[in-house]
């Protein structure tokens, strides 16, 4: 049941869905680019 | 004629874009075409307003990608080279965190480095009991500060560390324990039969 659950909460619309995924991701994006900055930094 | 290293496929299942790492003589390191490749098929994805949800695989059942190629851009200097690898690397990333539609990957044997980073980038994952995944930079004497940023969206302290300190390789088990797997799967020829099983709601709505 829960795995359905899980499931069922995918969004249908596709506006809504890019949106959310933009906001759940923005972190992980500036993390990303703060490593490859430190990374580039230390070569 | 040689098979293109990445096999997009937006007809087999209507309404999804099916791409498979086909690298396979390499272990489908990434290198500089593998790369491009991806990076379009993502990007292009995005107007595309038939397909609803990309599937990444590998079309090997013992390797989903080995990571990076090390020996592309081997003909520079290797700091050069290495940024390069390293841009190539979140240039895709990037388009797999900003592509419009839901991205799941469906794993299936090792997944490894930059691989892992690749699959773990994804909305949803998805894995055969086969699937090992590891981060060996450490052995290698490397740091990976970015697939600690990719593993933070979903592992705790504990899994980061043994992961990427360690350099541990973490089972189907483990990997669901920390929640860096959505759904464990039996082997199926096709990973769409997995997605057609009438449990799961997303399959309906991906094909609806």
């Amino acid at each position: 049941m829960d795995e359905c659950l899980q499931y069922a909460s995918v969004p249908l619309d596709p506006e809504a869905y890019r949106v959310n995924k933009q906001w759940l991701n923005r972190g992980i994006m500036a993390e990303i680019l703060d490593a490859q900055s430190h990374l580039n930094q230390l070569a | 004629m040689d098979q293109p290293c990445l096999i997009v496929d937006d007809i087999s299942h209507p309404g999804v874009r099916m791409l498979t790492l086909n690298r396979i003589t390499k272990a489908n390191a990434l290198h500089e075409e593998l790369y491009a490749r991806l990076k379009h098929a993502f990007i292009e994805v995005n107007d595309l307003p038939l397909i609803r949800a990309v599937i990444l695989q590998s079309a090997s059942s013992k390797i989903f990608c080995a990571g990076a190629d090390v020996n592309a851009f081997a003909e520079l200097p290797l700091k050069e080279a290495q940024i390069k690898r390293r841009q190539q690397l979140v240039d895709t990333l990037c388009s797999m965190l900003t592509c419009h539609k839901p991205v799941i990957a469906a794993l299936q044997g090792k997944v490894i480095g930059a691989g892992a980073m690749l699959a773990l980038a994804a909305d949803a994952i998805f894995t055969s009991p086969s699937v090992t995944l590891s981060f060996p930079e450490i052995h290698l004497a490397m740091p990976s500060p970015i697939g600690i940023a990719i593993l933070e969206k979903r592992a705790n302290l504990h899994h980061v560390h043994r992961l990427i300190q360690l350099g541990e390789i973490l089972g189907t088990e483990e990997l669901a324990n920390a929640f860096l797997i959505d759904r464990l799967c039996a082997l199926k020829p096709s990973w769409m039969s997995a997605f057609s099983m009438p449990a799961c709601p997303w399959t309906q709505r991906l094909t609806e």
